[in-house]
């Protein structure tokens, strides 16, 4: 099946997790109003927490405890500047951003001179269901923290758009002082909202460290943090656009991992981003982007039918998904009214 | 309730101080079951004070709350909408992006995962049989018309069982027709025995819905009464403290050549629907001519339309004799336009910057204060000192941040700034918009004098007695078509009336 077997749809998953569920806690933080730019920080200080608990307490269990903890610790700093004091959160979001980074790199340096490795999360296959062939493989003999992944997306779906708390969450960021002349603490909401995506963040960064592969390594992160940012963006601030963004991602992370390796660029991969352009010419509206697109859609068409000896550098591949972030938001650019209009602004009642 | 309407809210010797600033000063006030009380004031008379700590928001420095006779203190505004007492504000609370029912459900929240839609949904029933109130409640805020909107808000309040509901300026943004049925649900709130609070500029309003009065003059309660031992005359007498001399006589105008020329002008609105429809209008310099209509006639269209933010289907706009080809704000003012936007807050005014540089914004480009692409940072501060006195702009100074002036205050200044440039034509929207008897009568003035030095002064408005008082000539507009234009002098109320309701849409 050369490229796109299972082994690579099980990396898409495991690559997708964390970020997923960083997003997620993102996502409730933003419809509060109160964007933490700094989230890749905050996932790291997750990842450091957990790893150095696993050195003191060899207890996975207590290792993520850790993590969330860690993850808690920033997500506060961030709260009290954010809610608090009130400083411009973008300025504030940096800083915890480049805190994060550097204080878990210090402290690994201090604290656990010797690098150290942990088994990772052992997988636990579904009985049953876990037998039904590709799909029983990948999405039902997975570790406990993917399952666990899945279980809080969906509560946290149900919360946001099933509960009163949800409306008051989406009430909080739109018009807080809606919100405030309905009795609902503002502060409240947001803290809430702010906690609950620290403690996301820091259990996705523990597993990224010791959930994953058994190790920490300074910002060994990488960017997943801004990709999460970049998930809630591209997916208007709904739970539906966020887990199709986050699909995206991970895949093309999956996919770039696997062609690393490879000496050569596969002629499949030409043909999915074929498909991919036809479907985004076959989107769009304006006459020049479709001449443009249909240009593409040519060239990429002959790559795959004369399959070239190509190589391209590894960290070409590398930045693909990045890349595809910044496509992402700039395509995304019609789609950002629908941020939630209190976003990034703090709540001053007597001006209101 | 009971036929005799016992005192539902009791206030006494209410003093609430902002530093040396003295906003309530030992307020007695008194309001009954079953009644529509009348606060009337001046702006920065203390009336929203007063409301903000009834409501919980302020706690007042001395004095004593009593509800039923129980002495009441509330700390925050929850508390006090559990005690029954509601506010519907000048600026809805509401959240636009949720629909009318999660607006009602929306609530501090006991059980985290509760979900309140379904017994929103039962209460607000609940008050549609009581009230004759009905919401539609899948329809999202921001697809409701303001009227629509003011209503959600009364049935949330009364949904959360308030008792006694504050109205703060209710009809600033209601069409006549909304706000006629507005007084007659304040009349039933009251007759099912809800007390009810009508804060008002409008003394039109106030006589014909209020029982009783209570007028707040400089923080302190200058005199309360029933409404029918009274006259607008002595009302107004207490609020501004001395008799404000009668309105001068109008000058007749003499017209002079066109200055505003509109042919065919047809503009769609954001929906793809038409907002104007083959329109046509003319204004001359030296004459005022309003605009008659109800809200969303496709009043803000045609003003964004000659200002040049929005694409016209056809037609063609003229100012001073020049037609205006490729239509910018920037071409608007370069033929001698200015505006008086109806949006003080984002529009009109820029919060952040002080009053001076506020003034001074359409000034920058040209002499004497630009002197080779710099500003003249000196003669922009005696232009603004100039204007400041000029047009009675009551602030600390020039460096003033515009966001910390009052409402009337900022409408002065932004008069100065659009007046001074000396345009051939201003476009005022609502201009009145939420001031005080005094700062409107100077807004009445200034636009009259611009007119009587040979200005043109296109007054569009929302309010009818404000048209038939300032305007030479009445345009009607009524679903994005001119119905009439009449002589003011031959204009009367009902006339106008039965044109801007007149449809030729029969749906």
């Amino acid at each position: 099946m050369g490229v796109l077997d299972i082994a690579f749809l099980v990396s898409a998953l495991t690559i997708a997790a964390p970020i997923l569920l960083a997003a997620t806690g993102e996502l409730i933080a933003q419809r509060a109003g109160v964007m933490n730019v700094g989230l890749e920080g905050v996932l790291l200080a997750g990842a450091f927490a957990g790893y150095l608990t696993m050195t003191r307490i060899d207890n996975q269990a207590l290792g993520f405890l850790g993590g969330i903890a860690g993850g808690l610790l920033l997500a506060a700093l961030m709260g009290v500047l954010a809610i608090e004091v009130k400083v411009d959160q973008i300025v504030a979001g940096i800083a915890i951003g480049v805190l994060g980074t550097g204080l878990t790199s210090f402290l690994d340096q201090h604290f656990v001179p010797e690098p150290r490795t942990f088994t990772p999360l052992p997988r636990l296959s579904v009985p049953l269901l876990s037998d039904v062939p590709v799909l029983g493989e990948v999405l039902f003999h997975q570790d406990l923290f993917i399952y666990v992944t899945v279980a809080l997306v969906v509560l946290a779906g149900l919360a946001m758009y099933r509960t009163t708390w949800g409306i008051n969450l989406a009430a909080t960021g739109e018009t807080p002082i809606a919100a405030d002349a309905a009795g609902i603490s503002v502060r409240g909401v947001r803290w809430a909202a702010v906690l609950i995506a620290g403690a996301f963040a820091g259990a996705a960064g523990a597993y990224i460290s010791i959930g994953d592969v058994g190790v920490f390594r300074e910002a060994m992160t990488g960017g997943r943090g801004y990709l999460a940012i970049a998930a809630v963006l591209f997916g208007s601030w709904r739970l539906r656009g966020l887990l199709a963004a986050v699909t995206i991602f991970a895949v093309t992370d999956a996919v770039q991992l696997r062609l690393q390796s490879l000496p050569t660029v596969p002629g499949e991969v030409w043909g999915v981003a074929a498909l991919l352009v036809a479907v985004g010419v076959a989107r769009s509206r304006r006459p020049r982007a479709r001449l443009i697109g249909a240009a593409v859609l040519l060239g990429l068409v002959a790559l795959a039918v004369l399959r070239p000896q190509l190589t391209l550098p590894a960290s070409l591949w590398l930045a693909m998904p990045y890349v595809l972030a910044l496509v992402a938001l700039a395509a995304g650019r019609a789609s950002r009214h629908r941020a939630p209009s209190a976003l990034t602004v703090p709540y001053i009642r007597s001006e209101a | 309730m009971t036929t005799d309407p016992g005192p539902a809210l009791q206030l006494t010797g209410i003093t609430k101080r902002f530093g040396a600033f003295v906003a309530n000063d030992r307020i007695d006030l008194g309001i009954a079951w079953g009644e529509v009380h009348a606060l009337l004031g001046e702006n920065g008379a203390g009336k929203t004070t007063l409301m903000r700590i009834v409501t919980g928001l302020y706690q007042p420095d001395e004095g004593t709350m009593r509800l039923d006779g129980e002495p009441v203190t509330f700390r925050r505004p929850e508390q006090a909408l559990r005690a029954g007492i509601g506010m519907v504000h000048q600026h809805f609370t509401l959240v636009p992006t949720l629909t009318e029912l999660e607006n009602l459900t929306m609530a501090p929240a006991f059980l985290p995962w509760a979900n309140g839609r379904s017994a929103a949904r039962r209460k607000a029933a609940e008050v549609e049989r009581a009230t004759g109130l009905r919401i539609e409640p899948d329809r999202l805020v921001a697809d409701a018309a303001v009227g629509e909107r003011q209503r959600l808000e009364i049935v949330k309040l009364l949904s959360r069982g308030a008792r006694l509901l504050i109205f703060d300026e209710p009809s600033a943004a209601l069409s006549p027709g909304e706000w006629d049925e507005l007084a007659k649900l304040m009349r039933r709130l009251a007759g099912e025995g809800h007390a009810v609070v009508l804060i008002s500029h409008k003394l039109s309003e106030v006589f014909a819905v209020a029982d009783r009065w209570t007028v707040l003059r400089g923080g302190a309660v200058a005199g309360t009464g029933d409404i029918a031992g009274t006259t607008p005359a002595e009302l107004v007498a207490l609020m501004v403290g001395e008799s404000l001399a009668p309105r001068r006589e109008r000058t007749p105008a003499t017209p002079g050549g066109p200055a505003l020329v509109i042919e065919g002008l047809t503009v769609a609105r954001d929906s793809g629907a038409t907002a104007l429809d083959e329109v046509g209008l003319e204004v001359r310099a030296g004459e005022i001519v309003g605009i008659a209509g109800v809200a969303g006639s496709g009043q803000s269209e045609l003003v964004e339309a000659v200002l040049g933010i929005r694409p016209v289907a056809g037609g063609t706009i003229e100012i001073g004799g020049r037609r205006l080809e490729r239509r910018t704000p920037e071409g608007f003012y370069a033929a001698g336009g200015a505006l008086i936007p109806e949006d003080r807050h984002h529009v009109a005014v820029i919060g952040g910057m002080s009053l001076g540089e506020n003034i001074n914004l359409r000034a920058l480009r040209h002499a004497p204060l630009a002197r080779r692409g710099r500003i003249d940072i000196g003669a922009a501060r005696v232009r603004a000192r100039r204007l400041i006195e000029e047009y009675e702009v009551r602030a600390t100074g020039e460096h003033q941040p515009m966001a910390r002036l009052s409402g009337g205050n900022q409408q002065k200044a932004v008069l100065a700034r659009e007046l001074s440039t000396d345009p051939s034509l201003v476009i005022a929207v609502q201009p009145v918009r939420g001031l005080d008897v005094r700062a409107t009568e100077f807004v009445y003035r200034r636009l009259t004098e611009h007119r009587d030095r040979g200005g043109a002064v296109l007054l569009i408005s929302m309010d009818l007695d404000e048209v038939l008082a300032l305007s030479d000539r009445i345009a009607v507009l009524a679903h994005g078509r001119v119905r009439g234009v009449l002589d003011a002098a031959d204009a009367t109320r009902a006339g106008i009336g039965s044109l801007m309701t007149s449809s030729e849409v029969t749906a």
